[in-house]
């Protein structure tokens, strides 16, 4: 008994095995029976009428090479998972090949005086060839791969939902887990087990085996049951080698299929358990594109002086370029010892080239403040731990691109601030009336530990 | 080769002309501009030296709170080495309470009560992955890149890319606390290879804060001068002779040490803070702590300083005691590293420092699912073993997505199934957020061109903003 069946066992390893020795064999025929084409072609040449008993060797071993393609290529079918349709065309155009050049190889020697016939033979082996090899390439890596097309995944966007509230639960949320999960096989393209996912008519279709979602009955439903078998059975979805539903994504699923699978319905239209809503949370959170802020542009600049830079940096400033191949700069005032409005009035020659400027923990008063103005491009200004006080910010609303303007102890009282006429992007570090002081939240769950 | 000095000087960055090479212009500290635009100007990287139990504070399994008591299935230990698991193990479920807080509705254990204020402001990595299951090796891998000795650190990478803005302290500052130095020693803030004016200056932050920095009895600040400069005169002149860049680290080491006298004191000094900053961190001023190491690091970073390292030791929960034990010392260690860490982001972000400051959280790895059974006998007290397959870090600031975690486990939190990062990714993510292609950023060495991230590393743009 045993040993039957390890001789069973052991002999479909052996066919499985010879059998993925197809993708590898196959190019054996290919190449040599297209030099053997070559090689007659040229022999028509009277120069290489002496090649004739090498071409016929590379023939015998180019069928050859195409038979054990064939038959390991007949055992791949059978183990295989591809779509019938798509193995036909494969196996028949592979055996008509080799039959035709069996035929050409016989032929051969008959038909050479009949120029036109012989080079439409040649012309029709390499099409058939071609063809086959060809054919077994879009099996293995799809339709798509031989393509002036870069991208040919179907890459899933991120979502674009702004309001996961106004969010349609099937078209937003259910069809956007089967487009990242399930179209590749159950599609436009693919149909495995005849069920297709990309439109709601055809989810409600079902497959080969019958309705995939009873409306309101998790139970009955085949597509939950298939998601939640265990991993290692044949059956649960998706198959082996690809990734898993999010436990937030089955329950998405589970709230759509129990509330009654229907097409039109705004997530905030129905009703959901805390569990749902944090797996709402989740799914928005997880695909939503990440909002890469827009890179900023500049005006071109011309590069400083290196002079002017030496100059600024002996009487202690920091300056460096934004970037290695900016002509840009961000200027740091740590180390000036002087007094800070006679240094700034130096960099004031180069303002325009100054896009962040940090004056922070240094002496900096309301006549430091008066040259800010000149720096036009000026983007992010520190000032806090400064002197200045009385002064009036008014000016500073001339400056266009500033976005972020530190004045955490100053002076300045924000009574002040307020009349200010700031543009409503700029974020301002202001100390609140009374710096923020922690709140635990939550330290009944758990008693102190012990000491 | 990405030199950047010498990329500097060869566009004549410092203004001396290099026939008559200036000394005090090639300043091997000097503030330099990253290849490319960084978000964040400065780090703090907070390692919790010993490794902390990601599954007792950001990994909830509540699968593996209904396995707790069970034999670990054999497809998980089978093949592996653990350093002290022998035989089959128990599962042990989370030792503490779950809940999802803030808008981004991420899972935080009760033991840290003031987390839940600012984890809208992190990006958790929750599948951080490393390949070393011992505490030295793999702080080594974690900060240099490399779990052998001999590489710089990442903040000798970082001081010796963009240098520092306040010259009057040092560019790179490591604090520990807990009582111990990390186990890979003084080597995770080493400069390796580069020249060693990059390495980790060390500060205490009990008595004086950096050693042999004071004047000696007797000799005044001018004298003092006097002397650093005609030392620097004699050193200038054997440099101009031998061209050995450990000169320049002489000399500017001289020259920031004579500026240091004046600012160190007056930086590390945190008892010139409000009464209610001392609460908000829980910090007592005069004694060595995490709380205060963490307090530093926020005045240094508004200093100016580059990159601020700090290691708490005590946090190796084995339960082979009471203080490795999770329910016992672990929470002591959680409420103590809550209230500080807590504090520093808000901190952070009320003066408006988190924008450019990068802070990283994590341990040199994670903790195992099982109970530890030491050499096969269940340890006394409730403690997990070390583990590599995957563990949680948390980075904020300097242009990280805010509120978001990326990666996730499986369902007893031991291996990786979805996002799973390198030690090099999270390096390679750190230099991307201050301006440099980890790639690029290389230092020739005995032949070869070394870089942190050595060959792996791949950003991970998903928390990037």
């Amino acid at each position: 008994m045993f040993l039957e069946k390890l001789l069973i066992q052991s002999s479909h390893n052996m066919k499985t095995f010879i059998a993925h020795l197809h993708p590898l064999l196959v190019h054996l025929p290919i190449g040599i029976l297209l030099v053997y084409i070559l090689l007659e072609f040229l022999r028509r040449n009277e120069k290489y009428k002496l090649i004739e008993p090498i071409n016929k060797l590379l023939f015998f071993i180019g069928i050859a090479s195409a038979i054990l393609s064939i038959i390991t290529g007949l055992l791949n079918a059978e183990l295989s998972t591809y779509p019938e349709q798509d193995i036909f065309w494969h196996k028949w155009t592979a055996i008509g090949t080799t039959l035709l050049f069996i035929v050409y190889y016989l032929l051969r020697n008959n038909i050479a005086d009949r120029r036109l016939f012989v080079f439409s033979f040649y012309a029709l082996l390499l099409v058939s060839i071609s063809a086959t090899g060809h054919l077994g390439g879009v099996l293995t890596h799809g339709e798509n791969y031989l393509s002036f097309e870069v991208d040919d995944q179907p890459e899933i966007k991120p979502l674009q939902i702004q309001n996961i509230q106004e969010a349609m639960v099937y078209e937003d949320l259910v069809q956007y887990i089967f487009d990242k999960n399930c179209i590749s096989c159950h599609g436009a393209q693919k149909q495995k087990g005849e069920l297709r996912l990309d439109e709601f008519q055809y989810v409600l279709t079902g497959g080969k085996s019958g309705k995939i979602i009873q409306s309101g009955e998790l139970n009955k439903s085949e597509i939950i049951r298939r998601i939640l078998l265990d991993d290692s059975d044949e059956k649960h979805m998706p198959p082996k080698g690809k990734l898993a539903l999010r436990d937030f994504e089955i329950q998405l699923l589970k709230w759509w299929i129990q509330s009654g699978a229907a097409n039109q319905q705004k997530v905030r239209e129905k009703s959901a358990d805390s569990i749902t809503i944090n797996a709402i949370k989740q799914f928005h959170q997880t695909f939503s594109q990440n909002p890469k802020p827009v890179a900023i542009e500049r005006p071109p600049m011309k590069p400083l002086d290196p002079s002017i830079i030496k100059e600024l940096q002996s009487i202690g400033f920091t300056i460096t370029p934004l970037s290695i191949n900016e002509n840009y700069y961000r200027v740091v005032a740590y180390n000036v010892k002087d007094s800070i409005t006679k240094a700034l009035g130096r960099v004031q020659k180069i303002a325009p080239h100054i896009i962040e400027l940090k004056l922070s923990f240094t002496k900096a008063d309301d006549a430091t403040l008066q040259l800010i103005p000149e720096f036009v491009n000026i983007e992010k200004l520190w000032l806090d731990h400064t002197e200045i006080g009385t002064a009036k910010l008014n000016s500073m609303t001339s400056l266009k691109n500033l976005k972020y303007l530190n004045l955490y102890k100053t002076n300045i009282q924000q009574s002040e601030l307020e009349s200010v006429n700031f543009s409503k992007k700029l974020q301002i570090i202001y100390p609140a009336p009374k710096d923020t002081l922690l709140i635990a939240s939550d330290t009944t769950l758990l008693p102190r530990p012990t000491q | 080769m990405l030199a950047l000095g010498s990329l500097l000087d060869g566009c004549n960055f410092f203004g001396g002309d290099m026939g008559n090479h200036s000394i005090s212009h090639a300043n091997p500290l000097a503030a330099k501009a990253s290849p490319l635009p960084g978000k964040a100007k400065s780090v703090i990287f907070l390692h919790m030296a010993g490794a902390p139990s990601q599954l007792e504070m950001f990994d909830y399994k509540p699968a593996l709170q209904k396995m707790d008591g069970m034999d670990c299935p054999d497809s998980f230990i089978q093949g592996k080495k653990f350093a002290f698991i022998r035989g089959v193990p128990k599962l042990l479920g989370p030792q503490a309470e779950f809940k999802q807080y803030g808008e981004s509705g991420i899972w935080l254990s009760n033991h840290m009560p003031y987390f839940p204020s600012v984890v809208d402001d992190v990006a958790i990595l929750k599948a951080v992955s490393t390949d070393q299951f011992n505490h030295a090796p793999a702080q080594l891998l974690m900060h240099c890149g490399t779990a052998r000795l001999g590489r710089p650190s990442m903040g000798s990478w970082v001081t010796y890319g963009l240098g520092t803005e306040n010259s009057n302290l040092p560019g790179f500052v490591v604090l520990t606390s807990g009582g111990r130095n990390p186990d890979a020693g003084k080597s995770v803030w080493g400069s390796g290879f580069l020249p060693s004016v990059y390495q980790g200056v060390q500060c205490r932050s009990e008595g004086d804060p950096v050693l042999f920095l004071k004047d000696p009895n007797g000799i005044d600040r001018d004298m003092r001068k006097a002397s650093i400069e005609a030392i620097n005169k004699v050193n200038e002149i054997s440099y101009q002779e031998f061209q050995d860049p450990e000169i320049l680290s002489r000399i500017s080491q001289y020259e920031m040490a004579f500026n240091m006298q004046i600012a160190v004191p007056d930086v590390m000094n945190i008892s010139d803070e409000p009464e209610y900053i001392h609460r908000m961190y829980g910090t007592k001023p005069g004694k060595e702590s995490f709380a205060n190491n963490i307090l530093l690091a926020r005045k240094l970073v508004e200093k100016g300083v580059r990159f601020v390292q700090l290691f708490d030791w005590g946090w190796d929960s084995h339960g082979t005691d009471p203080g490795t034990a999770l329910d016992l010392g672990f929470i002591q260690k959680c409420r103590e590293n809550d209230q500080a860490v807590t504090a520093l982001l808000t901190d952070l972000k009320q003066r408006g420092l988190l924008d450019e400051t990068l802070v990283v959280w994590g341990g040199e790895f994670g903790r195992t699912p099982m109970q530890e059974n030491r050499d096969g006998k269940q340890n006394v007290f409730k403690g997990r073993d070390h583990h590599s397959d995957a563990f949680c870090m948390w980075i904020a600031g300097g242009g990280i997505r805010k509120g978001f975690t990326y990666g996730e486990t499986d369902e007893i939190g031991y291996n990786a199934v979805d996002g799973k990062v390198s030690v090099f990714d999270v390096q390679a993510t750190i230099l991307k957020q201050l301006g440099f292609e980890h790639t690029a950023f290389t230092y020739p060495f005995q032949g070869r061109n070394f870089r942190l991230t050595d060959v792996f590393g791949k950003v991970i743009d998903p928390i990037i903003a």
